[in-house]
């Protein structure tokens, strides 16, 4: 679905990613792991057409380097930011809509999706985002990116300010969402759980890929073990 | 004796007709590092933000090292010695790491230089020297986390308020960062802590009060507070330990 080759991207003259290669299988859910600034948020910035990279990114068997952003949006490709850049000054309904603007036939299903995964925005619908709590913002981050029908949702670090509960019930929701046909770009420190969830993972470092293997055998791996398990 | 630095004394913060906050009591001892979990908006954010002078309580007391602080600006709470972090951090993204921690070191020394040294300092402790010179606004959210700490750190407090410090960080991020609280709090530091990492909660914190829909829900020791099943039914889960 998603083939990433020689990747190069970075900002001004300071590169971040070198020579990345990805793929994505329809259906999947990846992980990338790593620590930070080793490139991960850079990474789903230069598929999503918000960076300039240098390399291949096909999705689909078209390429994405001569699409811009919004184009990339139409393609079905759906990017939940890190540090949830929600509408401060607009309400949670507002928001939601925002994320579902090209597809006004199926905001009224797709908004009651996303208030049965999060309750706690079904309460708040009209309040302003920015009154909410971080916590609270992340849902709203999440919950407007499912309004765009994604097909392939790019997620960096979606558990991040979530109560130990709530993270079970979003990386609970991020497998539904996945059996439901989206295929899933997972971006997180929670190690353990995105790779509990994945298909396939891959640990980048200071911007380049340096292991890869399923979800399963990273968790055994020693130096994941080490790194990010504390184990 | 222990001397309480804090004391919390049926603190209330309403919005309009939402009770953010209800009737919350509790106090921190000197040199403890107490935990204030529960789950996503229960009111920690909002109760750091009356204790640190951000907004106005609706009602109660806050006692901050013998005096009232319930009245105060946050830069008086500052010069007393408080110091708090942003969960939703607030670097000046157009300067440098750097002189962002400088700024904070600007409440304790008039002298540039100074202020720099003390700065250079705290940037080698949290492990951001390598950054010092890139604008703030580029880093990713995990290191600005660090930066907010190295900057409050910068102000050499009595008691420093870190709100999910460690969130976005990973496990030997977050150990580097649990390192420096314990030895903040080794110099004679007392600290306050917001985290939803268990782990790391378990690992650094003496006590542990937990709001839940802006009530107290329980207090007491690591130990206590993981086994309590009220406190696992509203915001652990099952798989904390994992």
């Amino acid at each position: 679905m998603l083939n990433i080759k020689n990747l190069n991207a970075g900002y001004g003259e300071m590169p971040v990613l070198k020579d990345i290669n990805i793929t994505i299988a329809q259906g999947e859910i990846v992980s990338v792991v790593g620590s930070n600034g080793a490139g991960k948020s850079t990474l789903l910035k230069a598929i999503s057409g918000l960076i300039k990279s240098k390399g291949t990114i096909t999705y689909n068997n078209e390429s994405l380097h001569t699409l811009a952003a919004h184009t990339i949006v139409h393609r079905g490709i759906i990017h939940v930011p890190e540090g949830r850049k929600i509408f401060p000054e607009m309400s949670v309904t507002e928001n939601l809509i925002m994320g579902g603007y090209l597809h006004p036939k199926d905001r009224k299903k797709n908004m009651e999706q996303v208030f049965a995964l999060f309750p706690k925005l079904a309460d708040r619908r009209s309040q302003l985002g920015g009154t909410m709590s971080g916590g609270e913002q992340q849902m709203l981050a999440i919950g407007r990116g499912l309004m765009g029908n994604p097909k392939l949702l790019l997620l960096d670090e979606p558990s991040l300010g979530l109560s130990p509960l709530f993270t079970e019930v979003v990386f609970g929701a991020i497998q539904s969402i996945n059996k439901s046909g989206v295929t899933v770009l997972l971006v997180e420190q929670n190690v353990y759980q995105s790779l509990s969830i994945s298909n396939k993972g891959y640990v980048i470092e200071i911007g380049s890929i340096v292991l890869t293997g399923t979800g399963e055998d990273l968790l055994n791996n020693q130096d994941v073990k080490k790194a990010f398990l504390g184990m | 004796m222990i001397q309480h630095l804090l004391h919390i004394n049926h603190v209330s913060k309403h919005f309009g007709g939402n009770v953010a906050v209800s009737d919350i009591s509790f106090s921190v001892d000197e040199k403890q590092i107490f935990g204030l979990i529960g789950p996503n908006g229960a009111g920690k954010t909002t109760l750091f933000n009356c204790i640190s002078g951000f907004y106005p309580v609706t009602s109660g007391d806050i006692i901050f090292d013998n005096r009232a602080i319930n009245n105060l600006r946050p830069d008086e709470i500052c010069h007393m010695g408080m110091a708090r972090t942003w969960q939703r951090v607030k670097p000046l993204g157009s300067l440098t790491v750097l002189e962002n921690v400088i700024i904070g070191a600007f409440s304790i020394t008039n002298s540039t230089k100074e202020a720099e040294e003390i700065a250079i300092e705290q940037l080698l402790a949290v492990g951001l020297s390598d950054y010092a010179q890139k604008t703030a606004g580029s880093l990713p959210i995990g290191l600005k986390k660090k930066l907010e700490l190295a900057r409050v750190l910068a102000t050499h407090p009595k008691m420093l308020l870190l709100d999910e410090i460690c969130g976005g960080l990973n496990h030997t991020e977050t150990e580097t960062i649990l390192g420096i609280i314990r030895e903040v709090r080794n110099k004679g530091a007392t600290i306050v802590f917001i985290e939803h990492d268990m782990k790391a909660v378990t690992a650094v914190c003496d006590w542990i009060v937990v709001l839940n829909s802006g009530e107290k829900l329980a207090e007491g020791t690591p130990q206590e507070i993981t086994g309590n099943p009220e406190v696992i039914a509203a915001y652990l889960g099952g798989g904390h330990n994992a």
